[in-house]
């Protein structure tokens, strides 16, 4: 069964070029800044890994949603295109994810003395991993390219759903993890602002690097959906 | 008395996490041009 096509551009454009060039230059400021913060009273210069992880942390929460809305588009509309890109969302996000986990077990080591603990933002990060990864394992395995698209829409809508589960566990159950640097629930920011703004301007960063990252994706995806199609 | 290691600019830890994710960011759009140039 073949999907429907689309005119999705199949060349590398200006605009996402452009967005990796700028993501590129921004991150190098970002950590030019991150390595001249000021260090933490409690936890000193190790706080500065706070600039990498919370960044990290976020674009994996933003992959989830930017597939959660690329799959509702593909379930009503049935366009190649939106399979593509909640795909290659998915794809980036994991990279994300795995960043968010990693830099979080080396902030965790020196500070809580331990790599790992089942505490409930740790075990619901786990299990946003686990969904992305089972994303992934469902892609590969089905070769009916429609009940692909499906099946993997059908995951990335129901993985999202841990997004603000895992986001308000630190407030839901207190443990080890700090509560938000920045609240969204009530607006409040409890980051002092030369700390504050080089986590900023890395969030930009990673941002522009994570949109032009699945542009990128989507792009090559779609060349290769047009290869198959020859 | 500030705990030498967490003062420490250069603490292993930090330096691993920089490097972690700049390596994997640009490591990944570099896979992802190489990808892009083999299939042109």
């Amino acid at each position: 069964m073949q999907l429907t096509g689309t005119s999705q551009t199949r060349r590398l454009d200006h605009l996402t070029l452009g967005i990796l060039i700028l993501g590129s230059v921004v991150s190098v400021v970002a950590l030019f800044m991150a390595m001249n913060a000021p260090p933490d009273q409690a936890q000193g210069f190790v706080a500065r890994i706070f600039h990498v992880h919370v960044p990290t942390a976020w674009i994996a929460y933003i992959a989830s949603f930017t597939a959660l809305g690329y799959s509702i588009a593909y379930l009503i509309r049935r366009k190649a295109h939106h399979d593509r890109m909640a795909a290659a969302a998915v794809e980036v996000g994991l990279i994300f994810m795995s960043l968010a986990i990693l830099t979080g077990m080396l902030w965790a080591r020196p500070t809580w003395g331990v790599y790992w603990d089942w505490e409930p933002r740790l075990t619901t990060t786990a299990i946003l991993l686990a969904v992305y990864v089972g994303y992934m394992v469902v892609r590969g395995a089905i070769e009916d390219p429609e009940l692909r698209a499906k099946a993997a829409a059908g995951i990335a809508i129901l993985g999202s759903i841990n997004v603000p589960i895992s986001y308000m566990s630190v407030r839901w159950w207190r443990s080890l993890h700090q509560t938000q640097s920045i609240d969204l629930s009530t607006g409040r920011i409890h980051v002092e602002p030369a700390i504050l703004i080089p986590m900023l301007v890395g969030l930009a960063a990673f941002t522009l690097l994570y949109i032009g990252l699945v542009r990128f994706r989507g792009i090559i995806a779609a060349r290769q959906a047009a290869r198959e199609e020859v | 008395m500030f705990d030498a290691p967490l003062w420490n600019p250069f603490n292993p830890f930090v330096v691993w996490t920089y490097v972690l994710v700049y390596a994997s960011v640009f490591g990944y759009l570099g896979y992802l041009i190489w990808r892009y140039q083999k299939n042109k």
